[in-house]
């Protein structure tokens, strides 16, 4: 009896002799330990819920952290030797992170959501890799004179990939089913620019009698005037509606599988039946899902037999399944970049491409002393953004002082260039503002989402406050969910706090109107500019798109320079380890669970 | 006996129905709704909102319906809380927030199979060997075994589970190769071993502890004298008489340990991509998915008590002098 037992014992003590050996080395190089953050796991998106202020890591990185342990395997051997042979199938292994929750084309809103549907589905409108709006199911579109009626004309012979036609029909119910009352998607306002959507999404499902809902759906101006030919009615002029034609929720999902499948039809791979380049084979909770070629489908053949999508939550597990060669595509965690750019076979094999998304410091532009426009310029003018992105964020961002990011048609790299870097010109405005030397000020309270590194980030920005303008800012943490509670309402929005933004689409309408008109964000903080909401709104309307784009420059500028609204500090990149036998197709701003995500039929293994 | 069963299981009910009211309570009072995600997304429209609400009883008040109608006095219950307790006594746990559409229940029930064989290999393991473990260090009190096994505990109780469960990895995935780190088929027992290493070391050091602990006591008392005197063998003093009475104090932690492990572990599963239950209450909070946080609350409430009454019927079989009435 007592022999195994001290057998067993023994084996234990030699692991963990081992795992000890190889704990000391990379505590080294360790960087600041995570607690487990648990609302990390929800972030599906770069800088999404985990707070702005993080450097948008790719996907769900935000998991427990351990301590750095990959970090220095590298240092210490110098090439883990990634399996650089291709693989003998043409399949590409790729993680994404969390599991989506909902594979609902028209409920999505998350980007490891989206992901799935730009396999599967194609809307009426795509994107190029320039993303430019261009033919999806649709061949071409008219617009009539008053910009009010669009109609889309199909392509011919369109099928399903159970062989089925897909006619104008299938995209009526599509947009009706976006704006249904009851199913409520996080995006149905979207459909609201459509005549009669508003009316029927906001209607009581419970106090309205069926036919009357029925006659509200019906009433809807989303018609298929034939098999080919659907006509889309607006309420109001919008010229970048074929943006909203291209969203997710345009998605062409069946209305005979629906119905069958109920609430949870969608979580069926066999469901899933689209008019995208690929269909799902499987698709298994937390674990895998698998994507093969749609044989139906209209555009280019993919080159691969399957795309695999795993849903490793820790970056650092993935990160070990990659050199392992058993993922080919992964999203590079903050903490493991470093050691990524430092190991002579993994730096090349990086990918960094651009994000969509930029943060910075938002104002509560009626609490004083932001409600002065200097001592906002002050703040803004007194962070130096590039010693921010390389020291703390670790190059994981670029150092921003525009508000749309690079790869949004009409973005300027230098549309806030009023907010450049200059301590003594932030010093000079906060004595113009009535603060010499930060005298007279009340307490300035720093907020952002806390996680722990959060924490030590924001220490960053509070020391370069004090070094430029003498100010002692207290750090405000705020659990994530919370603070996007508090900004809810100008009244308990914090007075200055880490935020940004994330594209929903790649066009600067986007950027504008839906952000800073004074009915929309704008007004939790405090910010109403009547010029700027005529500006944008006659945007919004302009069929000329060079004069529009320029007009929301135009807004862009007035937002950062003349009323400085906001102060960007930094956006997103996105890095990818990619294997060096995965070809892919070209890199945009907007790819969302690999790079070339517009262009999935170009992923390929290298032979 | 049977009466005490029947009569604890009666206090069951009561038990859920505060502790219900405890967790609504608390989940209310946490700033932000099911609607507020993420801050640097598009927010959900107001009108939007105000259709999911109607969808998910939020526009309903939280426990007291002052619009309800006197002639029918239940009206007045027609409130977010007791209307989910009237559910929830049907068995309906109600649907998710998140997973829109998808039953409580369900979620559930689809995830525990995963989380329940780990935590029962966790827990077999780390219980067998920390009775061996602690047993062994009593009889052999300062002597190398004892300050070894003592070491480990330590050890291993000290060391978060995460940091242990990455260097698993490393170790039998990434250097001896003998494992995947992504495993592709979550059946048999070979893919949670790692897992349930990092899993139930705490508990093992836990265990082999405390029956170190109690079975020093035991060794002093009369009655194992008496029985050495009796002219008993080593094996039936160790068993009969040492073991059956220090086990008391560890059976009492056993039931609570055996819940916490089978309903699996937020870290553990995170990290092996472990398709569980233990992520699911975690997320949930953060997310405000207010149907989620109740049913895992009231399952992991149900396991707990269901535990605790094992245990409680197991002394009457471990120790004669305790009897159940």
């Amino acid at each position: 009896m007592r022999k195994p037992i001290l057998l067993a014992l023994l084996a234990l003590l030699v692991a963990i002799a081992a795992a000890c050996g190889g704990a000391q080395t990379p505590q080294q190089s360790a960087a600041p330990t995570q607690a487990p953050a648990p609302k990390a796991t929800e972030a599906p998106k770069p800088a999404a819920t985990t707070a702005p202020t993080q450097a948008p890591a790719p996907k769900a990185t935000e998991a427990p952290k351990a301590t750095e342990a990959p970090k220095a395997a590298p240092t210490t051997a110098p090439t883990t030797a990634p399996a650089v042979k291709a693989p003998a199938q043409n399949i590409i292994r790729i993680n994404t992170g969390t599991y989506p929750d909902n594979l609902d084309p028209q409920q999505m809103s998350y980007l490891i959501e989206i992901g799935f549907e730009g396999l599967l589905y194609e809307s009426l409108v795509a994107l190029t890799p320039d993303l430019t709006a261009t033919g999806g199911a649709a061949e071409k579109w008219d617009v009539s004179a008053d910009g009010l009626t669009w109609t889309f004309k199909l392509r011919s012979g369109l099928k399903y990939s159970d062989g089925k036609p897909l006619t104008a029909k299938n995209f009526e119910y599509a947009f009706k089913r976006a704006a249904d009352p009851v199913l409520a998607g996080q995006y149905q306002s979207s459909t609201f620019d459509i005549e009669g959507a508003e009316a029927y999404g906001t209607a009581d499902p419970k106090a309205t009698k069926a036919e009357d809902l029925q006659k509200l759906r019906d009433a809807m101006g989303v018609k298929a005037v034939d098999d080919t030919t659907l006509q889309i009615k607006l309420a109001k002029k919008a010229a970048y509606f074929p943006y909203i034609a291209y969203l997710w929720i345009g998605a062409p999902v069946r209305e005979d599988v629906v119905t069958k499948g109920g609430d949870t039809w969608f979580t069926k791979a066999e469901n899933h039946i689209g008019n995208g380049p690929f269909m799902l084979k499987e698709l298994k909770e937390k674990e895998i899902a698998r994507f093969v070629p749609n044989p139906n489908w209209r555009g280019p053949k993919p080159a691969v037999d399957e795309i695999q999508y795993r849903f490793i939550t820790d970056s650092k597990v993935a990160f070990e399944a990659y050199k392992n060669g058993e993922l080919d595509i992964i999203g590079v965690g903050a903490e493991d970049y470093q050691t990524v750019k430092k190991d002579a076979a993994l730096s090349k094999e990086l990918l960094e491409a651009p994000g969509s998304c930029t943060t910075g410091f938002a104002f509560n532009m009626t609490r004083p002393p932001f409600d002065n426009r200097d001592v906002r310029l002050a703040f803004a003018k007194s962070i130096d953004r590039d010693a921010w992105t390389r020291d703390v964020l670790q190059g994981v961002a670029k150092p921003a002082i525009s508000w749309m990011p690079e790869g949004i048609p009409g973005a300027k790299a230098d549309s806030g260039a009023a907010q450049k870097y200059d301590p003594t010109e932030a010093k000079a405005l906060l004595a113009k503002a009535g603060f010499p030397d930060g005298k007279g000020l009340p307490e300035i309270k720093l907020t952002f989402g806390s996680t722990p590194r959060n924490k030590i980030r924001n220490e960053f920005l509070a020391s370069q406050i004090q070094k430029s303008l003498g100010i002692q800012v207290v750090l405000d943490p705020v659990e994530t969910t919370t603070l996007t509670a508090l900004t809810k309402d100008v009244k308990t929005t914090p007075a200055i706090n880490i935020a940004g933004w994330c594209s929903d689409y790649p066009d600067a309408q986007d950027w504008l109107t839906t952000y800073w008109r004074s009915t929309a964000f704008a007004k939790r903080y405090g910010y109403k500019n009547a010029d700027l909401d005529k500006l944008m709104d006659s945007a919004d309307v302009e069929s000329d798109n060079a004069k529009r784009l320029q007009m929301y420059q135009q807004a862009e500028k007035i937002i950062l320079e003349q009323d400085v609204a906001y102060a960007p500090l930094h956006q997103s990149i996105t890095p990818y380890l990619v294997k060096p036998y995965v070809a892919y197709g070209k890199v945009t701003s907007h790819d969302v669970d690999f790079p070339g995500w517009f262009e999935p039929w170009k992923l390929a293994i290298k032979r | 006996m049977l009466q005490f069963i029947i009569r604890r299981m009666l206090w069951m009910i009561p038990t859920l129905f505060i502790l219900a009211w405890i967790t609504f309570a608390l989940m209310h009072a946490a700033p932000g709704g099911p609607w507020d995600t993420d801050p640097s997304r598009k927010q959900l429209d107001p009108r939007t909102e105000q259709q999911l609400n109607r969808r998910f009883g939020l526009d309903k008040p939280e426990y007291f319906n002052p619009n309800g109608d006197p002639s029918r006095p239940w009206t007045y219950l027609d409130s977010q809380f007791f209307n989910y307790i009237f559910k929830a006594l049907q068995g309906d746990l109600g649907a998710s927030f998140r997973r829109r559409g998808q039953d409580v229940q369900e979620i559930i029930g689809r995830g525990l199979p995963y989380s329940a064989r780990l935590g029962l290999i966790a827990f077999a393991w780390s219980t067998v060997l920390g009775l061996a473990l602690g047993v062994m260090a009593a009889l052999n009190q300062n002597t190398y075994i004892d300050y070894i096994s003592g070491f480990l505990a330590t050890f291993l109780r000290s060391v978060p589970s995460f940091v242990l469960g990455i260097y698993l990895i490393i170790i039998f995935a990434t250097w001896l190769k003998l494992v995947p780190v992504i495993q592709d088929n979550w059946g048999g027992i070979t893919p949670y071993i790692l897992p349930s290493i990092a899993l139930g070391a705490p508990t093992m050091a836990f265990v082999m502890r405390l029956t170190r602990g109690s079975m020093l006591e035991v060794i002093r008392q009369d009655y194992i004298r008496t029985a050495r005197a009796k002219g008993l063998g080593d094996r039936a003093v160790i068993m009969g008489h040492m073991l059956r009475n220090a086990l008391i104090p560890v059976v009492t932690i056993l039931g609570p340990a055996f819940v916490a492990l089978v309903t699996g572990s937020f870290i553990i599963e995170n990290l092996f991509a472990i398709p569980g239950i233990g992520r699911l209450f975690v997320e949930a909070i953060g997310q405000r998915d207010y149907p989620m946080i109740m049913g895992t609350t009231l399952f992991y409430a149900v396991l707990v008590a269901i535990a605790n009454l094992a245990v409680d019927v197991t002394y009457a079989f471990i120790d004669p002098r305790i009897r159940l009435s």
